[in-house]
């Protein structure tokens, strides 16, 4: 086979969404069935309001920021599917910076690139920019984060990182990682943090000086007020005030309750792939009291903070396992959200020891196997009107045992690599040194 | 509005507020064969006039003028203010009421519907609704309500139907176990199924049923196509509108969601000196021969509540297991 580069894979992906694009448009006009997701119509309804001047929030249904709608207003008066080649294009972005983070952690080209197609030919991936789902956007600013707190350009960081939590509540769990992450040990007054790299994964000695962190619960804290933390904790929240404001001064309580208070309060009683979502259409009646909240709140906090303490410095890893953890054991789960570990999965692949063959297979054949039978029990529900609420319950208990399966199998072949190597100035060993 | 009756005998002048007036009036009527019966509705200075005669054969002519005429009866009067109704014949309750009550709106369909519509008396009809057969078809959540009616155009009025453009206006109550999505109509409206088509009342789509209150769903489909041709006097429509299931209150298994009777109107809007008028004729559904014996019902699945217990002792009992493996596999993770 000829080489594959990837700017030839980054051409054939842009390309093959182009042509999806058209596809849709020719879909939507032809056939019953549309192509399109139902969420961008509510996008480009909400933009067309905003030409207007009116408020997006007067389409109901409309649950993010108004930046959203504003970055849509062309959807009105250029081409209806302005917003699907934003997000294509994100989406492209998204593969191209997963071949800028792994390069700049070392990884060869070919691994590289290999990597970054998991991402560009995942048909999942393809087809959420081009029917019009936002996810790409939000997904791209998060490994732009990544990229600016591995280059230190900690102001953008916190930028991006308040604006992301603006548009999109989830983030919010990446930032205990990453204020550990900032630890001032890996930073050397006037020089860039030395990245880990991933030639020297397996040699490199496992002393890293985070471990120094737990000793002593006021040595933690004390140590927590660096400078660095707190100018990316003041920043980030700043921004996101910011934005919160500005939206909360021209929308207002519409776009606090529809944008934020909705996603945070949300107990959808529908199906959907959630374990609780049964035990929330049977108790819908009354309203779930206080513990009964806190007791679902439990697992997901518990499992949140214990990836968070133990495998925060390596931050890509941290943050997929948080991501997969806090999709699978949260209230609602709707397929879009899989996106959201999907774009981290290629920064954490040349850092495992799984081979493809049998238990990389068997990680991706259980999720989706798992995930299919689901669907079976749902369409059941939904397209034939058989009652099996109970079959489909236990469906999505076993998909939340698939969710733990693949999580703890990449737990175990992981090879932890910190993101950061501790400054040779501060560090008592330096492996690098001996390479110079 | 009033009416004067002018015959051979002289003329009586009635007042006509409402329906019972029209009705007490015509059957005060006692009027010979051949004799003519001028109406003239309007005020004083404008009015249009109907004639009308020979009221024992029934036959149906209507003719504007004064020019006497051999047979008709009251079906239809094209004049007078009042006669317009808003775009919507649902809306005009629901900006008084704001939600369903099952009493008001059939006391609105009955009276309050401006008296510029056409009114039914006896049995004859501007258009008749020969058979109404109401099924729902589909699987699952998601089915179509689809009603298929016979109309019966009168010869005489088929050239006025299409040069007038009318449409049949179906008002649904929809009981609160099933929605119709606004957007999704909207889309039919688009793509010319439906010449427009709104829904009322309670319009969340998420809620399940027994938070939610009924909706009411007014489908305007166009008849100008379906006016027959020269020899025929029937034709049918066929209505066909999406619903969607909420999700049911507990039960056993399935729950049951029963439909009513539509309100059938027929809507005419014509263009007189630059105004546009629109008049509307309901059509009792209750004259129409119903195939169907048995009530429409639709049959929704439901969680059953004997479940709750076991489903929360399991559904938390998982989840906190799930998260203590993958603590136990992160604790014991070395990271040599």
């Amino acid at each position: 086979m000829a080489e594959i580069t990837f700017r030839s894979v980054l051409l054939l992906s842009a390309v093959f969404r182009v042509v999806l694009i058209f596809y849709g448009e020719w879909q939507d006009a032809h056939m019953a069935v549309r192509y399109t997701d139902i969420d961008y119509l509510v996008f480009s309804d909400a933009a067309a309001l905003m030409v207007s001047g009116k408020s997006p929030y007067d389409r109901s249904t409309y649950r993010y920021s108004p930046l959203l709608a504003f970055f849509l207003m062309p959807n009105s008066f250029l081409h209806q599917s302005w917003g699907k080649f934003l997000f294509s294009a994100s989406d492209l972005l998204v593969g191209l910076l997963i071949h800028r983070i792994l390069k700049l952690r070392g990884v060869p080209e070919k691994l590289s690139t290999y990597s970054a197609m998991v991402w560009l030919f995942n048909p999942f991936t393809f087809t959420i920019g081009t029917r019009g789902n936002c996810e790409p956007i939000v997904c791209s600013m998060i490994l732009w984060i990544l990229i600016c707190l591995m280059k230190d350009n900690l102001i953008q960081a916190a930028f991006w990182y308040g604006l992301v939590v603006h548009l999109r509540i989830y983030p919010i769990i990446y930032a205990l990682p990453i204020i550990i992450l900032l630890d001032p040990l890996y930073f050397q007054h006037g020089k860039k943090p030395a990245l880990g790299q991933w030639s020297f994964r397996n040699s490199e000695s496992s002393l890293d000086s985070t471990n120094a962190e737990i000793t002593g619960f006021w040595n933690f804290f004390r140590n927590l007020i660096t400078w660095r933390r707190v100018v990316f904790g003041i920043l980030s929240g700043t921004t996101f005030l910011i934005f919160t404001g500005l939206s909360f001064y021209l929308y207002g309580w519409d776009f606090l309750h529809e944008a934020l208070l909705y996603h945070l309060t949300r107990t959808d009683p529908r199906h959907n792939f959630s374990i609780y979502f049964y035990h929330i259409y049977l108790h819908y009646e009354h309203e779930l009291s206080i513990l009964e909240k806190l007791i679902s709140f439990l697992p997901q906090f518990i499992v949140q903070l214990i990836l968070i303490l133990r495998f925060a410095p390596d931050l890509p890893f941290c943050l997929f396992l948080q991501t997969v953890a806090f999709v699978a054991f949260n209230k609602v789960i709707t397929a879009q959200y899989f996106v959201w570990f999907f774009c981290l999965l290629p920064l954490i692949l040349p850092w495992t020891n799984m081979r493809l063959k049998w238990r990389g297979l068997a990680c991706v054949s259980v999720w989706i196997g798992a995930q299919t039978h689901w669907l079976m029990w749902g369409y059941l529900l939904e397209f034939r009107g058989k009652n099996v609420f109970l079959q489909l319950w236990m469906a999505s208990l076993l998909f939340l045992a698939a969710n733990t399966f693949v999580m703890i199998n990449v737990i175990r072949s992981h090879v932890f690599c910190p993101l950061f190597k501790p400054s040779s100035s501060k560090s008592k060993f330096d492996i690098s040194d001996q390479f110079k | 509005m009033f009416a004067i009756s002018a015959n051979l005998s002289g003329s009586k002048q009635f007042n006509i507020n409402n329906r019972d007036d029209i009705s007490r009036f015509l059957s005060d009527l006692r009027l010979s064969s051949r004799e003519v019966l001028q109406l003239r509705f309007g005020d004083e200075n404008s009015f249009h006039a109907m004639c009308f005669c020979d009221i024992s054969h029934k036959h149906q002519i209507v003719r504007t003028g004064f020019d006497l005429c051999n047979c008709g009866f009251i079906l239809h009067f094209t004049s007078g203010q009042t006669c317009s109704v808003d775009e919507y014949i649902a809306e005009s309750y629901f900006k008084k009421y704001h939600s369903f009550i099952e009493r008001e709106f059939d006391n609105f369909i009955a009276n309050k519907i401006p008296l510029g519509s056409c009114k039914l008396l006896k049995d004859e009809n501007l258009l008749m609704v020969k058979s109404l057969s109401r099924n729902v078809i589909g699987e699952g959540s998601h089915r179509w309500l689809s009603s298929s009616m016979r109309l019966k155009f009168p010869r005489e009025l088929k050239h006025e139907l299409t040069a007038r453009s009318c449409e049949v206006v179906v008002i649904e109550r929809l009981p609160s176990g099933v929605f119709a999505d606004p957007f999704e109509l909207q889309h039919f409206v688009q793509r010319g199924v439906f010449t427009d088509a709104s829904v009322f009342g309670d319009t969340n789509l998420e809620l399940p049923s027994f938070r939610s209150n009924q909706t009411v769903v007014e489908i305007h489909m166009s008849i100008d196509s379906k006016v027959p041709l020269r020899d025929e006097d029937e034709s049918e429509i066929i209505l066909k509108v999406p619903l969607h299931a909420r999700y049911q209150p507990l039960g056993h298994g399935f729950s049951r969601v029963e439909f009513g009777a539509p309100d059938i109107f027929v809507c005419c809007s014509s263009t007189e000196q630059d105004v546009t008028k629109r008049l509307c004729q309901p059509i009792p559904t209750s004259l129409i021969p119903d195939k169907k014996g048995s009530p429409l019902m639709w049959e929704i699945p439901c969680g059953n509540k004997e479940h709750a217990a076991v489903v929360s002792a399991v559904t938390f009992g998982f989840a906190i297991s799930t998260a203590l493996l993958i603590v136990l596999t992160s604790v014991s993770y070395s990271r040599q």
